[in-house]
């Protein structure tokens, strides 16, 4: 009897584990990890700091979705060798994170649109760590994270040689997530659909420049930005994107086609002196 | 203003199925243009031009020409490319179809020689631009650009009613990297573009006091500005004071006014605006020039500014006589209402030069003249003009 009553002990001991794990599991959150490192492309080498969704550089920041007005929670680890300031987009105060520190982080809610969660330590601004958030937005959707640097200036910041940009700042990597080939259709910065829908281009200038991106064969309106509140509802073919600004556009097609967007700064849609290339992708639009 | 029914020049044009006009535009693409700058500076660029349809020749101009066309127009432009290299034209926001975008990649480059018909309908007023998109960051750069402007729902209206105008000006911002439009065949890495020149439809500094850029108007007027900016930096347009003025519409979409005295213009935007004199007054609109990539303040362009008591009254009315363009390379053309008229050509310190007697409207010859400032007396009448 007494074994009886042990093992239906450690049954139900198990099945509260088990509800615990699954309740856990359910509320688990994403743990961004703010890793640095140095990265090519073509023969181009470079350092970029990001927040990815592990330990493994990526050159692209991680995209985080929540629903509207509901406590958004997620996790900061600092997978980098120095500490990291990381600036919340809920207007409260910057926190310190050390080397291989983490802290978990509740922000009660946010308005619909599209915003940043930003290291401010110059390895971090300056090298593009910032992840984006997403809130409530859903259907069909797609995320640009910008950035561009001077790929020398890169190791200084790196190093902790320089902590502001020169003068002179001559950029010449202008990425869309960490891409700079507008014909690799197989880019996560590709814009699809069909004539009439309803098509949420999220954008974060992890830049440190101001980014005017001209669409080709549409208008978009602005429906969200965390910078140009007194341009919400303007439908544009051309506007800026400033520093570390969040925003949110609304494509309907209205003609099918194939058509660039890019950066009309034009000195951003060369890569290694090819053109075109950079800040540049395509919007594929189908009948 | 008579700047800008010079450049428009629309070749045929009838009526297609009672909405709007089929409009017929002969381009010609030119990598021959020469051009000396107020500072005596001689500098080459590439453009557009007008193709007269008997010479079948163009000349180049910086910026193209001026291409306007009503609301519900059917646009056909012929471009010839009579140039080495392969150039396109890209219209910039007037979203039209994949075939007519004019992106090598996904519509077609118009090789040297060869003909390409672009066609669309002008389905929304507002401010427009065009320019070449092959090797685009050169390409423009050299000059391949210019406005399209698609008229309102009626004569001397933006859009509506609601933003009706008595005087019409367009400014396009633009800027030159000296190197390339000195040595275009070595252009050297495009990402160290620098704007060494800061322009306000093709002229800056002091070409555009003596240009007729100047605004002029009664301070009864109500003015319309399109200000589109083709350059790689921002602009930042402040009114003066004596000004009040809205933006109505930007990117050739309406938006709710809003009152503006500093407007900042980011590449490849346009807006238009309405503004109302408040009083009389001589003044500028001041034009900043900003680098985006370390926002460094580059230099800055005065548009000048004359609003007069008088209703309606500017010195375009007060002139008996008329001169354009200004500045030339050649020659001008001159008007005066009363024939035989004697024209004087002084030097900038008030030497005669030369003078002349014309009998009727006429192309008058200065091709002797050095490239600088000069004055012409017709009558009581006097033109500051500047050869380039």
């Amino acid at each position: 009897m007494v074994a009886q009553g042990i093992k239906i002990y450690l049954v139900r001991f198990y099945l509260i584990l088990l509800s615990i794990g699954i309740i856990v599991c359910s509320y688990a959150q994403d743990t961004l990890y703010i890793n640095r490192d140095t990265t090519s492309i073509a023969s181009i080498s470079f350092q970029k700091a990001a927040f990815n969704l592990d330990t493994n550089f990526q050159r692209r920041n991680a995209v985080l979705d929540f629903p509207e007005n509901t406590l958004i929670e997620f996790v900061v680890a600092n997978n980098d060798t120095i500490p990291h300031e990381v600036m919340l987009p809920d207007g409260s105060s910057p926190f310190l994170l050390q080397p291989n520190a983490y802290q978990l982080v509740q922000i009660s809610s946010l308005p619909y649109g599209t915003f940043a969660v930003q290291s401010l330590t110059s390895q971090g601004a300056f090298l593009g760590a910032g992840a984006i958030l997403r809130v409530g937005i859903t259907g069909i959707s797609f995320t640009w994270d910008l950035w561009e640097q001077d790929p020398t200036l890169t190791y200084d910041f790196g190093n902790g040689t320089i902590t502001a940009l020169p003068a002179v700042y001559r950029p010449t990597v202008f990425s869309i997530n960490g891409g700079v080939d507008p014909m690799d259709m197989m880019s996560s910065a590709v814009i699809t659909g069909s004539v009439g829908d309803t098509i949420t281009i999220s954008i974060v200038n992890n830049g440190n420049m101001i980014q005017p991106i001209h669409f080709h064969g549409y208008h978009v309106e602005l429906m969200q930005s965390t910078q140009q509140p007194s341009r919400i509802g303007w439908k544009k073919d051309s506007f800026p994107v400033f520093v570390k600004e969040g925003m949110t556009l609304q494509l309907i097609p209205h003609q099918p086609g194939e058509f660039p967007v890019h950066n009309h700064n034009l000195v951003a849609t060369l890569f290694n002196n090819s053109y075109p290339s950079g800040m540049i992708t395509m919007l594929m639009i189908m009948p | 203003m008579k700047r800008f029914f010079f450049y428009i020049i629309l070749v045929s044009c009838f009526h297609a199925n009672g909405q709007g006009s089929l409009k017929e535009v002969f381009l010609q693409s030119k990598m021959d243009g020469e051009l000396t700058l107020f500072d005596g500076t001689e500098i080459v660029f590439w453009g557009y031009g007008i193709e007269n349809q008997t010479t079948g020749m163009a000349k180049i101009s910086l910026p193209g020409p001026t291409l306007r066309f009503d609301l519900g127009d059917t646009a056909r432009i012929q471009l010839r490319n009579t140039s080495p290299e392969a150039h396109t034209i890209h219209w910039h926001g007037l979203d039209v179809d994949q075939a007519n975008d004019g992106v090598g990649h996904t519509s077609s480059n118009v090789i040297p020689n060869a003909l390409f018909t672009y066609e669309f309908v002008c389905s929304e007023p507002g401010t427009y631009m065009y320019h070449c998109h092959v090797l685009t960051p050169l390409h423009l750069a050299m000059g391949m650009y210019g406005l399209v402007i698609v008229g309102g729902e009626a004569p001397e209206q933006l859009y509506d009613s609601t933003t009706k105008y008595t005087k019409e000006f367009s400014f396009l911002f633009s800027e030159m990297n000296l190197s390339w439009n000195t040595n275009p065949l070595s252009p050297g890495p495009f990402a160290l573009y620098e704007a060494d020149y800061l322009m306000v439809n093709g002229m800056s500094d002091q070409e555009l006091e003596f240009s007729d850029n100047t605004v002029v108007a009664g301070e009864n007027d109500t003015l319309a500005f399109r200000m589109a900016n083709i350059g790689y930096g921002s602009v930042r347009a402040i009114f003066p004071p004596e000004l009040e003025v809205y933006a109505v519409a930007s990117d050739g979409r309406r938006i709710i006014p809003m009152e503006t005295n500093e407007l900042e213009i980011f590449p490849g935007e346009r807006f238009d605006l309405i503004a109302s004199p408040l009083q009389a007054f001589e003044g500028v609109i001041t034009v900043d020039y900003i680098d985006l990539r370390n926002n460094n303040l580059l230099g800055s362009n005065d548009i000048p500014v004359i609003v007069t008591s008088t209703v309606g009254l500017t010195n375009e009315t007060l002139s008996t006589s008329s001169v354009y363009p200004n500045p030339f390379t050649e020659s001008v053309h001159i008007e005066s209402e009363q024939y035989p008229a004697t024209i004087d050509v002084l030097d900038n310190t008030g030497k005669l030069l030369k003078r002349l007697t014309v009998t009727s409207a006429s192309e008058v010859d200065l091709h002797d003249l050095a490239k600088g400032l000069y004055s012409l007396r017709i009558g009581t009448d006097i033109f500051k003009i500047f050869k380039r």
